[in-house]
């Protein structure tokens, strides 16, 4: 378990963007492992079906979060008005856990759970467009314009390399 | 020029190609996951065109930042070991009790005693002195009597006339 759990709790990670969610995250995922070992066919990749369980558990997981945040906050885009201070700052989870960068998190928080899962596979995990498609249960076309359309999001949202180091003076 | 549309990214097409149709392949060179002619011909666009290399550097860029964001990995904390641990033994726990549970149920429990005893009784009869043993009409009618005996009343009733009526049967077959 040592040798896939590693890995599956940095993509739990990248998806949630914060240790506790990704440590929930991962533990449901060996828990299905251990009840669906069966349902497992071999000669195909244990990697990919551990990612397809937490890559579904995720996206169901935020499905319900959301259901629920729009019970209680019938403005939908609340979240955005909020100060920067109140999304940025979590003190606790800053002391006990590692935190994505503020302005990646923010960026990934906006796609879609599918965007973010295509996004994180292709450019963070190196993943071909073949194995997202895999974990992902979508023909390699779906990935291609998924990835496009969560690119052109992440553009807009995330300000570039030189231009953050022409601010803090470093040039190009 | 009529086979000129049986290839979209033929080296004919090669000017002619939009800027806007190789960036909607940027993505996927950036990744190499285009065939090798797709490749070659975004990687010669992008020679002769700046504005698209900065466009792919401008990806570059975003997958760096990606990356650095999440670097270096984490470690697997202990508490998700433990955590998987605990609820797959308490997982077995349960299935156990549930076994048990429906192994002590009197459905189950009792037509298992029942191919036991009938077993038993089968390798019993089965043994060598018991099968050599003269079938004499007294071990019938013993057996018939430990038969009936377990029965209720009215069977043992119909035991007892059947009993009587082949014993009166048999002694006046004995005497001609
Ligand atoms: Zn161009």
């Amino acid at each position: 378990m040592a040798a896939y759990g590693r890995q599956t709790y940095n993509y739990a990670y990248r998806l949630t963007g914060n240790e506790a969610d990704a440590r929930d995250l991962t533990q449901e995922a060996f828990i299905r492992v251990y009840r669906a070992w069966r349902s497992f066919q071999p000669g195909t990749s244990f990697l990919s079906w551990i990612y397809r369980i937490v890559t579904n558990l995720h996206r169901d997981e935020l499905r319900k979060r959301k259901g629920v945040f729009l019970q209680e906050l019938p403005d939908d885009n609340m979240a955005h008005d909020l100060p920067r201070e109140q999304l940025e700052h979590d003190p606790i989870a800053e002391i006990h856990d590692r935190q994505l960068s503020s302005a990646v998190a923010r960026a990934l928080a906006q796609l879609t759970p599918d965007q973010r899962a295509v996004v994180l596979l292709a450019d963070v995990e190196d993943r071909s467009y073949q194995e997202i498609a895999d974990i992902m249960a979508c023909s390699i076309g779906t990935v291609r314009s998924r990835l496009h359309r969560a690119r052109v999001q992440l553009r807009k949202l995330i300000p570039r390399q030189r231009e953050r180091e022409k601010q803090q003076g470093y040039g190009v | 020029m009529k086979n000129g549309r049986a290839s979209d990214y033929s080296i004919l097409n090669l000017i002619a190609m939009s800027c806007r149709k190789i960036r909607e392949l940027l993505t996927a060179y950036q990744h190499r996951e285009l065939d090798a002619a797709t490749d070659a011909l975004v990687f010669s666009h992008l020679g002769t065109c700046a504005p698209c290399r900065e466009e792919l550097a401008a990806a570059n860029d975003l997958r760096e930042t990606l990356r650095m964001a999440f670097a270096p990995p984490l470690e697997l904390p202990p508490a998700v070991i433990a955590g998987v641990r605990e609820a797959t033994r308490r997982e077995r726990r349960a299935w156990a009790a549930d076994l048990l549970r429906t192994l002590l149920r009197p459905v189950v429990w009792a037509p298992t005693a029942a191919v036991v005893v009938v077993a038993a009784s089968i390798l019993t009869h089965a043994h060598p002195e018991q099968t050599t043993a003269p079938l004499t009409a007294d071990y019938f009618v013993r057996q018939h009597v430990v038969h009936t005996m377990s029965l209720q009343s009215g069977d043992r009733t119909w035991s007892a006339y059947v009993l009587t009526s082949g014993g009166t049967e048999t002694a006046d077959a004995t005497q001609p």
